[in-house]
Order: structure tokens, then sequence, then C-alpha cells
């Protein structure tokens, strides 16, 4: 018994003694910084989306430094409480926090500032200046990270519009070619044109679901008639009273359009979030939709997908006429103006200033973020990481995934939304949850045939007027402002 | 006879349809959870290899890390619900034994005082600059020696007997749990920077588990206790055998069955417990019910993660159940209550 129990303790001793020189033997990469003995916690949502972005630059950090990296997970909707809970009690929870831009203005106070070597580096001018400059500061300092690139393109399946039968019939019903949409009214003409519920083949869908993103995809029709060239930032209010534009005749056109999308998706529509809408599309259950850059990754995929090969990509449409918040007239342009939503505006990386390890965690965000983990991040499909940089968009490294048409088309819709004249920002607001929690139940409303679209907006912008005072106006304002870029 | 036969048969439709009512949901989560992403969102398929091919994409995507850490937040929540339903059992079976066989006289001002004596004490002290934790942990003891001390004198006043005492438990579930949930992630994190870690630990969420199944476990525990004959204790008194054996070596195998009974629903409940969880973990503590929650990403709802999480939820407590159940069955035919 005694030789067992010595023998033990001594196989024991030994699994210690080598576990600690494996510890020991650890040493950072050439040139990088020695983290042995740190561990950071990352606060993000359940994975894979964003968590597993996360973990697998994790993964490089540890092998350059030799720190660890503990990634917390929590659900979508518990992040942003779980935050302020933590930051208002003072703990030190987090080195690392990943969030929406809609949430900067509250989180910001309890960040750190971005070092500024991080940005003099030929990675940081790699970034593309919408969210370099834009999304990446508040009040003029770099707080946070950009980890993904947010915007809604449209999505169309070539097998349908390139068959020579349906282009035929297209004309001869519509008397013009059957072609990629460039405005609503062509875009909803083509869904007619395509719906045919007995074939089990519908026009189009959108998340219609409250909670499932529902806001965003109407955030994007309302984008195509408010977003005037000539008044940056009066999408949602009005720059200079902070009054609410959610009811002028722009955005009671986009919920006419949104309802009218309703009656061109698969039954159960009302039901749908994103998730839904895309995978409707990979199941070649409709003909179009417009989503993030997903549906591009899910569609492509031949174990996802039954359209692979098949699926194209393209702004989301424009229009010929914006209503101008100013006149109180709609302006009719010569061409047709696009105007690509920033839905969501992509997932930040910030570290909270009561991180004991902040020089660690801002490391940690840099090297996930460097042209070589995003690379890897942005092609792999349930990462939930879109193109952010430009080095993205180099079509050698998506044709991997996609047929070089496919890639070509997917690369081109977002590089030129994200880069067009008009591109439109989401809403950054204190108390974002509030505003956008009475519109989701004013769109449900309208959507059940409840309430007009004018009812219902002029509901939505007599309740963000009273937030907006009950928040305090001046404070809304400038905030609204600082996240429009206006001075 | 024609009549009772079709009676029967009637009877036996009604059940096999019930049957299939209740079972349904399980089977439809089980075949959901070996889905392919695609046969799950393009309408209902019911039967694996003949409707759709199954795959174990979804149960390895769970076990793979890439949907959460499913292995750790399972064993955190195996370690913490049996822990803090066995020591609610142990705790409030005795609380609720006491209540059945000692008469108990509290007068209403000994409580008033024990108030006032902590809220004085508490103040008292961080008015001399005696940090908040350890103000409340002197607090606490001295309230309550006075209030013991107190209620020894024939002080005015009501005076309130056991079924007011189990009452006063029992309404401390009467409030919804979100008005206690801030204040103790106040509480502990105040601990916490004295010193002693609360937030994210296994003692932790424990401790708070514990107090919240006791008010519970106490109330169903007297009923247990109140249907034992007394008789039998009374002779072991008169053998002179000490309380604290009689209610181990008597009392406590007479009630088994209540007990198991007990434990059950503690476990159920520190087992399914989302809000403590959520907000008295930050990542080394975290429950399985965080992660399930966690399935339904902001993307939507994506039922084959949500499916598998379930089965990993529930096949647990589906076992224990079993076993219990077993074992509770096989009690209520012994002993002196048969």
């Amino acid at each position: 018994m005694r030789k067992l129990f010595t023998g033990f303790a001594a196989a024991v001793s030994l699994a210690l003694v080598s576990a600690g020189s494996v510890y020991a033997q650890c040493k950072p990469q050439a040139g990088m910084p020695d983290y042995n003995g740190v561990t950071l916690t990352v606060g993000s949502q359940v994975g894979p989306y964003i968590a597993s972005a996360m973990k697998q630059g994790g993964d490089s950090w540890t092998k350059k430094t030799c720190g660890k990296v503990n990634i917390v997970e929590f659900p979508f909707g518990e992040l942003y409480p779980k935050y302020v809970t933590a930051f208002a009690a003072g703990e030190d929870a987090f080195d690392v926090i990943t969030f929406a831009p809609a949430w900067t203005p509250d989180l910001a106070p309890f960040l750190s500032d971005m070092p500024a070597k991080m940005r003099q580096t030929e990675a940081w001018m790699d970034i593309h200046p919408t969210y370099r400059d834009r999304l990446m500061m508040w009040e003029g300092k770099h707080k946070s990270q950009t980890i993904d690139g947010d915007l809604h393109t449209m999505h169309y399946r070539i097998d349908l519009f390139e068959n020579p039968a349906e282009q035929a019939a297209f004309k001869q019903k519509y008397g013009r070619d059957l072609l990629v949409p460039r405005t609503w009214e062509e875009y909803y003409e083509v869904a007619e044109f395509f719906h045919r519920p007995e074939k089990g083949i519908y026009g189009t869908t959108e998340a219609f679901a409250r909670g499932g993103q529902q806001f965003w995809f109407f955030f994007t029709h309302a984008a195509s008639y408010t977003n005037h060239p000539d008044n940056p930032g009066a999408m949602f209010f009005d720059p200079e009273t902070m009054d609410a534009q959610v009811n002028n005749p722009g955005w009671v056109r986009a919920l006419e359009d949104y309802k009218r999308s309703l009656a061109l998706a698969p039954p159960g529509a009302l039901n749908f979030s994103s998730g839904d809408t895309r995978q409707q599309f990979a199941g070649g259950k409709t003909s179009m939709n417009f989503d993030w850059g997903d549906t591009g990754t899910v569609g492509t995929d031949k174990s996802q997908s039954q359209i692979a090969g098949s699926v194209g990509s393209d702004l989301t449409p424009g229009s010929f006429e914006i209503w101008n918040h100013k006149t109180k007239k709609w302006d009719r342009f010569t061409r047709v103006v696009r105007s690509p939503f920033m839905a969501f505006n992509g997932w930040q990386a910030a570290v909270p200033a009561t991180s004991k390890n902040t020089e660690a965690a801002w490391h940690y965000v840099e090297t996930t973020t460097n042209v070589e983990n995003s690379g890897i991040q942005v092609i792999t499909g349930g990462s939930g990481v879109n193109p952010y940089r430009y080095s993205h968009f180099d079509s050698a490294v998506w044709e991997k995934k996609m047929s070089p048409r496919e890639a070509q088309e997917y690369l081109v819709a977002q590089r030129d939304s994200l880069g067009a004249d008009n591109v439109a920002l989401d809403m950054r607001l204190p108390f974002y949850f509030d505003y956008t929690e009475v519109l989701e139940i004013e769109l449900t409303k309208a959507l059940a045939g409840q309430a007009s679209p004018q009812e219902a907006l002029d509901s939505v912008a007599q309740q963000w007027n009273e937030l907006t005072d009950q928040f305090g106006r001046d404070k809304q304002l400038a905030a609204y402002r600082a996240s429009m870029g206006l001075k | 006879m024609q009549q009772n036969k079709w009676g029967r048969w009637g009877v036996f439709a009604f059940c096999a349809i019930w049957f299939v009512l209740t079972l349904f949901p399980l089977y439809w989560t089980l075949v959901t959870s070996f889905k392919p992403v695609l046969f799950v969102t393009s309408g209902p398929t019911y039967l694996p290899w003949i409707d759709f091919t199954p795959t174990l994409k979804p149960w390895l995507d769970a076990f793979s890390g890439e949907r959460g850490d499913f292995v750790a937040t399972f064993l955190n929540s195996v370690w913490i619900s049996v822990s803090a339903s066995l020591i609610a059992v142990i705790l409030g079976s005795m609380a609720a034994y006491a209540l059945v066989r000692f008469e108990f006289r509290v007068r209403v001002l000994s409580g008033v005082l024990f108030a006032l004596a902590g809220i004085g004490t508490y103040v008292g002290l961080t008015q001399v600059k005696v940090g908040e934790v350890y103000a409340m942990a002197t607090a606490f003891p001295v309230a309550l020696a006075v209030s013991v001390i107190a209620n020894r004198f024939p002080l005015p006043g009501p005076v309130m007997k056991n079924n007011d005492v189990v009452f006063w438990f029992i309404s401390n579930r009467m409030m919804p749990p979100i008005v206690s949930a801030f204040a103790l992630y106040m509480l502990y994190s105040k601990i916490g920077k004295e010193g002693m870690k609360m937030i994210d630990t296994y003692w932790g969420l424990t401790i708070c588990y514990t107090a919240f199944s006791l008010p519970l476990v106490v109330w169903l525990m007297r009923d247990f206790f109140q249907s034992l004959p007394v008789e039998v204790e009374e002779a072991a008194l008169v053998d002179d055998v000490p309380r604290f054996r009689i209610f181990l070596e008597i009392v406590v195998p007479m009630a088994r069955p209540g007990l198991i009974a007990v434990t059950l629903i503690t476990l159920g409940f520190v087992w399914n417990e989302f809000l403590f969880a959520l907000i008295l973990t930050t990542g080394d503590w975290q429950t399985l019910p965080i992660l399930l929650s966690g399935q339904n990403s902001y993307r939507g709802d994506e039922w084959w993660a949500i499916a598998v999480a379930v089965m990993i939820a529930m096949l647990p407590m589906v076992l224990i159940t079993i076993f219990l159940g077993r074992m509770m069955r096989s009690g209520l035919m012994l002993g002196s209550i048969r």
C-alpha cells in the first residue's frame, strides 16, 4: 500500500513538474511582448458568431505572446445589461468586451482609449475609413476597434435571372429586360414575377419577427427614401432640433414597401428573423433577399445551400425620389440614388478602463483584428465577420469558398456599398433600445394590420420625441450629431 | 358487456392520444437535434432516414465548443445544483422538524429590536469609518443577539407562533427574484472588493440558491413531518434517546419519500434557474440555462442548436427523476407510515 502511495505521489509530482516546465518553456515570438501569466477575460455573445472569431484571434495571440484568453459568452439580449451592471459596480469582470456600436454612447465613459501606437501602422490604414474614422470613434476619441463589417446587400438567384425562358416571359409581361433591380419599384416587380407559391418559390423575404432584427430591415428601406444627400444625418432625427423624422412621407413609403415584402414572402414569414431569411434563400425558396453578408457565405456553401453556384449580389435598391425634411417635399434625382444601410454598423471590441491588463488587452484586440487573422475570420462561414478592411476584398481568397462570379459580385456589392457616396449609418444614441423597442411594437402592429403605416409611425414619432425629452433633448442631440459625424 | 368494452377502448384511445401529445414535443426536439440545417427550415420532416438524412453536426458543434462551452457549464450546473439542493434540504428539514415538534414564541417587539439594533450598529460603525462589509458582518450577529435576549423578557405586543414563522419563511418567495437579484449582486460585489470574491464563484451561487430554496424546503418538509406518527418518537424519548439521534435515525428514514420529493423539486429549481445565474456569474461558473438561452442568437432561432442544448439540459433531470422516483415509490411502501 505504501509503495502504491509513493508511486502515485511520484507520478503526480512528475506530472506537475513537467506541466510547470511546459509552462516555463513558453517563449513569445520574436518582437512580441511577453504576456506569460496574463489571462484576459473577453465578453462575447454565445458563439459561433463573433465568439469564434475572438477565439481564433485568441489562439493566435497566445502563440505569439504566451498570454491566455478566456472567452465568456452570454445570450445576445443579456450582453448590454451584463456590461453596464459590471461597469456601474466598478467590477473588473472583463478585459475586453465585444458590443454593438449602438451601445457606444452608453459604454464610452467606461472604456479606455485605444493606444496611439495602434493607429500608426499599415494595418490601421487598411481599415475602411467608414469604420476607422467614424464608427470606431466617439466624441473625438478612438474608443473601440471594428471586428466585423456590417451592412445590407441584395442577393438574387443567378439561375432564375439568367434562365432564357424566364427572361422572355418577364419581357413579355413587363416590356423590359429581366435585370438585377436598381430601385425598389423594380425589386417588387421582379419579386411579383417570381412569386409562385404553388411551386414553392416566393418573391422575397425579410426579417419580420419582433426581436428578430426586423427594424434593421425596415431601416434599409427607409434609407432609400430619407437619407437625403444634401441633408446628412437627417434620416432618423432633425439634426438641428432632434425632432423624430420617423413619420415623414419617406418613412411611410418605406413601411408600405416593407409590408409589400411580407405579401411576397413564404408562409410564416411574420416569425422570420434574419437567420430564417438567409436559410430560406439558401434553400431555394426565394428569388431574392437582402441581408448582411451572411446570405452570401451561407448561400454559396454547398453544405448549407441548395443554390450554391447561383448566388448573385448587388447593392440594395435605391430610389429616384428622396424626402427632403427641410422643404417638406420629395426631391427627384436624374439618377438612382443608392443609399446602402450600415445595418448594425458592425461589432466593436474595446477595453474597459477597469481592466487590470489594458496594455495586453489592446494588444490582443490588435492581433485578433490584424490583416492575417481577420482575413481568416472573414471567409469562415459562421464566424459572423464581414469585410471591413481593404484587404478583405481580395477575390483570390474568396474564390476558395465561392465560384469566381459569386466572389466577384459579393465583393463588389460589399465594397461599393461601403464606399457609396450616400451610405447611411445606423443610429448610435444613448438609450438606443428604448427607441427601437417602441419602433418594434408599432412595426408589429402595422404588419399585423392593426394600424396603418402612417398611424404606426405617428405613434413612434410621438414616443421617440417623448423619450428624447425624458433623456434630455440637448444631450441626445449632441450624441446624435456626434454619431452622424456632424460638428 | 358490449358497452363496457367500448368504454374501455374509449379510455385506451384517450390515453393513447394523451401519450402522443405529451411525448411528441420531446420526440420533435430529439429529431430536430439530428436534422441538417436545410431540413429544419424547409418545412416539417418527421422520420430520420425516411424524411431526412440525420446528421451529428449540431451535437458535434455543441461539444466542440463552437456554440459555447457545454462541458464546463454542464459540470458547473451539476456541482452547484447538487450542493445547493443537499444543503437546502439538510438545513430546511431540520428547521421544518423543529417547527413541527417544538413550540416557538417570537415577540414582534424583539423583531423590531432586531431591525433597530442591526441598522444602528451598521450606521454607527460606518460613521467611525469601518468598511461597509465589516459593519454589516458585525451588525447582523449583534442584532441577532439583542433580539434573542430581548425575546426572553415579557415584552408587550403580539407574539408570533409556529405558523407565523412558517408563513414568514414562505413569504420570502413571494416577491419576484429580480427584486433581490441586484441587491445581492451589489452585496457580493462589495464583499469581493474586501478580498473575498463571491461573484462568479461556486460558493457565491451555492449560497444564493440554498437561501432561495430554503423557504420551499421548510414549507414542504413541514407537511411531511406533520404526517409522521409522533408515537415512535415518544417511545424513543421514553428510552432517553437524544433528540438529534431521534431526528437522524428515526424521523429522517421515515420521511425518506418526502425528502426525495423535496430534493427533486429543489434540484429542478436550481438546475433550471436563470436570473441569478445570469447576474452572479461572468464566465467561470456560468450554468447551463445561460448557455441554453444563448443558442437563440441575435440572428434568430437556430432550432437545431437549441434542440441539442435542450436535450443536454433535460437528460440529467429525466434520469434523476426516474431514479429518485423509484426510490420514492419504494419508500412509500416501507416503514411505519405504510
